[in-house]
């Protein structure tokens, strides 16, 4: 109710047209920033980050989910935004995680972090990127050729993390899961390794 | 400027990290990853090669924050001082190693996360979004990336067969 106090009527904005390719350049570039200021494209630090050498990026993301779940629900209940979430299957989250996964243990980059580490002068990631492309037409054979077992291996998987019924009491997985990332975040924080100036 | 050029501490990056979420939620109204975009540029590459000729390219956003990002990454770099050209990855001893030791990890880690993109539904950036969007699927996608990804680092850095230790020797010398 106080957030819908707060901001009235206002909905997604949703544009359109030209005006969102422009803007979305435009959110690009901030993006791009960000993710230089954030090292996500510094290859060895996010390895360095998976094998627990260094906790930034850690903390980092633990903060982000657990603030970003929080303003999303406060957002969501004034109408402001709207979940928007790909199709998902159960096997297809497992297998796809593990080999993002290791993919990512391997070189350090996802892509939008490589078009970013290129843009920064990193052309190593131009292999990623090529790497990335040959990823289609194998998908593409897989599709062809594996559908019916995948098909029938697979269920949906759109579960949400929220209890509708009860969005501010601790019945809601989704309050759960943000103390715990925030909580987390905070013992990395004091208790980690300390960051590197 | 000088906020631009100094380190930001990792609260500051969490909070753009996690509002640059919810504004593009607000401004697009649409998923958040790019798998579409690089799904769409590969179809017009494939295009181009078998009717030899230039398709006709529709412009979406994620095709504009793809190039944002470019622009945005080389101007932070420029700004903050972290911009420099690197053609091969670090710890490589001589110029035949460095080269197909880049292109052979580059390859193989940008086919496996885009392939673990496809089969999931979404790349890493998409289901950091989703988890923020209260998706379970993304949650358990974002574990189980991270743990495979810890366990695979791991193996890599004790086999030695990336050289990661001279890699990181590489990163200490730089400072």
């Amino acid at each position: 109710m106080i957030t819908q106090m707060i901001f009235g009527a206002i909905e997604p904005l949703a544009l359109q047209g030209n005006v969102r390719l422009a803007v979305a350049i435009i959110f690009g570039i901030v993006l791009g920033v960000i993710l230089v200021k954030c090292d996500l494209i510094d290859r060895v630090q996010v390895k360095s980050e998976l094998t627990f050498g260094s906790m930034k990026l850690c903390k980092t993301l633990l903060l982000a989910l657990g603030v970003g779940l929080i303003c999303f629900i406060l957002l969501r209940s004034a109408h402001v935004v709207q979940p928007q979430l790909a199709e998902m299957t159960f096997l297809g989250t497992l297998f796809g995680g593990i080999l993002v996964g290791i993919g990512l243990g391997i070189g350090g980059l996802v892509p939008i972090t490589a078009v970013a580490a290129l843009g920064a002068g990193r052309f190593y990631a131009v292999w990623f990127i090529l790497g990335m492309v040959l990823a289609f037409p194998a998908a593409q054979f897989i599709r062809e050729h594996c559908s019916g077992v995948l098909a029938k291996l697979s269920s949906p998987l759109n579960a949400s993390l929220e209890n509708s019924s009860a969005p501010w009491s601790w019945e809601n997985p989704a309050l759960w899961f943000c103390a715990a990332a925030i909580i987390l975040s905070l013992i990395v924080h004091f208790c980690g390794a300390k960051d590197s100036k | 400027m000088k906020f631009l050029q100094k380190k930001w501490p990792f609260w500051v990056n969490a909070m753009l990290l996690m509002f640059m979420v919810l504004l593009g939620l607000y401004l697009f109204n649409d998923t958040l990853g790019i798998s579409k975009v690089f799904q769409a540029l590969f179809g017009y590459a494939e295009t181009a090669v078998r009717q030899q000729e230039v398709p006709e390219i529709e412009w979406s956003w994620q095709i504009g924050l793809l190039a944002g990002v470019l622009l945005g990454a080389a101007g932070g770099a420029l700004i903050h001082g972290s911009w420099k050209f690197a053609g091969a990855l670090e710890g490589a001893k001589n110029f035949a190693g460095k080269t197909f030791k880049t292109a052979f990890t580059g390859i193989i880690s940008g086919f496996l996360v885009m392939l673990g993109a496809i089969v999931s539904g979404e790349t890493f950036y998409g289901q950091f979004a989703g988890a923020i969007e209260l998706s379970a699927g993304a949650w358990f996608f974002l574990a189980t990336a991270l743990i495979s990804g810890g366990i695979t680092a791991l193996f890599i850095e004790r086999s030695g067969a990336s050289g990661s230790a001279g890699e990181k020797k590489a990163k200490e010398a730089d400072k």
